[in-house]
């Protein structure tokens, strides 16, 4: 069991630059997500410590030593990859073997025939049969040991995979996208299995996904990752309700957070379709912000005090049972704004409709032209979410 | 679906087409099989048949292995394809893989200089081959037929293909086993693309087995000579009408081929179906 810290990890693949200086700091058993876009470079943090590909520039460190010029078996760790990579000719119980022969036995006593006969082989081999038989029943496919891959399904494959990983106790586990072959059903039961997985093992894991509700259900910490650099890595909560910069802020949740451009007053006040809201930018005066609202945080007109009112026509009422989303056009906006209320409540919208929607100045979160988050006071209310410490309210 | 459409003319002519060349390819494997079986009497007798009247075969079988060392030509033959296929495999799987799944700096053209070999055709190297192996003191030895043979750009080129469509997590996914390079070429590369070791391997026995101009030209000694040279040492030694000890000795040289083939084919099979792994 290790920690794992990066500093500033530079790689580029020929004039492309993949990742530009990237550091993290990873604590002994935490779980970390990576998460981004496709091409955002993550998969590629996970090869560089898996030791698959040589940074350009910038330190690997696992459990505090320096493993930049270790080959990939000296490191310690596993790896989960999105094909799960099994040997196609190997049993499922020589699948997961493997990584103790080449640990366990000595260059002859691997020998294919010869070496069953070598001393002390017979033992060691016992030795690894029983490893194999503990962790595929730990997983459930104890039944399967004798199958090849071919024969399985997308699931057994998946859990064959993570009992290959498993069984030689590595100080750290890799997961790239590991649930992204299965069906959506299969994904949410494997999500719960591997935070299970997580906690009775206490290992590092380190998960990359391009999807934010496995980043967001499984992980301790997510760090989202955005055209080759760390946006921001927090709680999956904080992450959540307290975005650093506006790209993140747009890629986690869904429905997508509402944006409505906006520009700072004279006196520092914002300014939103033209109607002063109450809160203080801190930023000059005239620059052109973007207001960004969860789509929870918008209720019905008049439920809150001290709170801003938008007025627009309603466009779509989409009912998902657990709530409703109701779509809103404001005026000189091309982008609907979407309110997440009670099915109660939204059933009260009738398309083409004039409605109002109201929020909480205290969460409204600003964001410069550049995307950076700007410190935004609301000025009734005691500001809700200081920076940078974490604010919950759920 | 075709078939369905295309009609009765269309299929009977397509088959008798197919049927047809079918017949003009196996009829010299099958007057052959026939000859063998039949007494020097029947064999140029004006009524053609296959069967012979009066069975002959034993003689004729027992004449082709006792009268010239037959069993030591298809010896032969096996220690020279055994070793030329497997120093085959013993260069083209590391170099294919190196050419397919390995980075560095001139790769591209070292492949470029593989396919430029494929373009060179034996006889080209032949005579300087052969001063070599003269200088060496290789000349009429298992050597001289073995040595020039051991790199196959052909097999080479063939397994780099195959290794191409092997995907790189499965060789990442050893890497962090705790395979080494070399591990992963034979415990990994080669079982996985073992559908093109058959392959090669058919055709290598085929053209190794079959090869006549090299050992003619490097091999002097009756007890070193591959098959085919000592078919022509048995035609020669039996000139005449002897057609029958002949053909024995040519069917026998030409099943081990045959069954080699027929067992492949079932490997090809069960290779197949095992790479269905995503």
């Amino acid at each position: 069991m290790a920690g794992i810290s990066l500093r500033a990890i530079r790689k580029s693949f020929r004039d492309t630059s993949v990742l530009q200086g990237v550091s993290l700091d990873i604590a002994d058993g935490e779980f970390l997500t990576l998460v981004g876009p496709s091409g955002c470079g993550k998969t590629t943090i996970l090869r560089i410590i898996a030791g698959l590909e040589t940074q350009d520039d910038g330190d690997v460190a696992i459990g505090g030593a320096v493993v930049d010029d270790l080959p990939p078996k000296a490191r310690d760790i596993a790896m989960v990859f999105q094909s799960y990579a099994l040997y196609p000719y190997m049993t499922v119980a020589e699948n997961i073997g493997l990584p103790l022969e080449m640990r366990r036995l000595n260059a002859a006593q691997r020998l294919p025939v010869l070496g069953r006969a070598m001393p002390g082989a017979g033992a060691l081999r016992a030795g690894i049969a029983a490893d194999v038989t503990a962790v595929a029943e730990g997983l459930g496919i104890g039944h399967l040991l004798a199958r090849r891959p071919a024969q399985l399904s997308g699931g057994q494959r998946q859990r064959v995979a993570l009992a290959r990983a498993m069984v030689r106790r590595p100080k750290a586990f890799l997961m790239d996208e590991p649930l992204s072959n299965l069906d959506a059903k299969m994904r949410v039961q494997a999500r719960t299995e591997i935070s299970e997985l997580h906690r009775s093992l206490g290992t590092t894991f380190v998960y990359v996904t391009h999807d934010q509700a496995e980043a967001m259900t499984m992980s301790d910490r997510v760090a989202v990752m955005m055209g080759g650099r760390l946006m921001q890595v927090a709680r999956p909560q904080a992450i959540y309700d307290d975005p650093q910069d506006l790209a993140v802020a747009n890629f986690i949740g869904t429905p997508e957070i509402n944006t409505i451009p906006g520009r700072v007053e004279q006196d520092g006040r914002l300014a939103v379709l033209g109607e002063p809201w109450p809160i203080d930018v801190a930023a000059p005066a005239g620059s052109q912000v973007t207001v960004a609202i969860r789509p929870e945080a918008l209720a019905i007109a008049g439920d809150a005090a001290g709170s801003i009112t938008l007025s627009g026509t309603v466009r779509h009422v989409e009912m998902l049972g657990a709530e409703t989303l109701v779509h809103l056009r404001l005026s000189a906006v091309d982008k609907p704004v979407i309110a997440r209320v009670e099915p109660t409540v939204g059933a009260r919208f009738r398309p083409g409709e004039e409605a109002h929607v109201s929020v909480a100045p205290g969460r409204v979160l600003v964001f410069a032209a550049d995307g950076r988050r700007l410190v935004a006071e609301a000025e009734t209310a005691a500001p809700l979410q200081p920076r940078p410490a974490v604010a919950l309210h759920v | 679906m075709r078939t369905r459409s295309s009609g009765l003319g269309f299929q009977l002519f397509r088959h008798g087409v197919l049927g047809l060349g079918a017949i003009l390819m196996l009829a010299p494997f099958v007057i052959m099989v026939s000859v063998s079986l039949k007494p020097s009497g029947e064999i140029f007798a004006p009524e053609f048949a296959l069967l012979p009247k009066q069975w002959h075969a034993w003689q004729n079988y027992s004449d082709a292995f006792t009268r010239q060392p037959l069993a030591r030509y298809i010896l032969n033959g096996f220690i020279v394809t055994g070793a030329i296929f497997t120093c085959q495999l013993l260069t083209a799987l590391p170099c294919a893989y190196a050419l397919a799944k390995l980075r560095w700096r001139g790769r591209e053209t070292m492949f470029l200089l593989v396919l430029l070999g494929l373009l060179i055709p034996p006889q080209v190297t032949a005579i300087p081959l052969y001063i070599l192996l003269w200088q060496l003191g290789l000349l009429n030895t298992y050597a001289a037929i073995i040595l020039p043979s051991t790199i196959s750009v052909f097999g080479i080129f063939l397994l780099r293909q195959f290794f191409l469509t092997v995907p790189d997590d499965l060789i990442n996914a050893a890497r962090l086993d705790g395979l080494g390079e070399f591990a992963i070429v034979w415990c990994i590369m080669m079982p996985t693309a073992m559908p093109a070791v058959v392959a090669f391997g058919v055709l290598s026995l085929v053209w190794n087995w079959n090869e006549f101009f090299w050992p003619l030209v490097v091999i002097q000694s009756e007890h070193l000579a591959t098959p085919p040279l000592g078919v022509v040492f048995f035609a020669s030694a039996e000139a005449g009408t002897n057609y029958g000890p002949l053909m024995a000795a040519a069917t026998a040289i030409t099943a081990p081929l045959v069954i080699a083939f027929l067992a492949a084919q079932r490997w090809f099979i069960d290779g197949v179906t095992m790479t269905a792994v995503k």
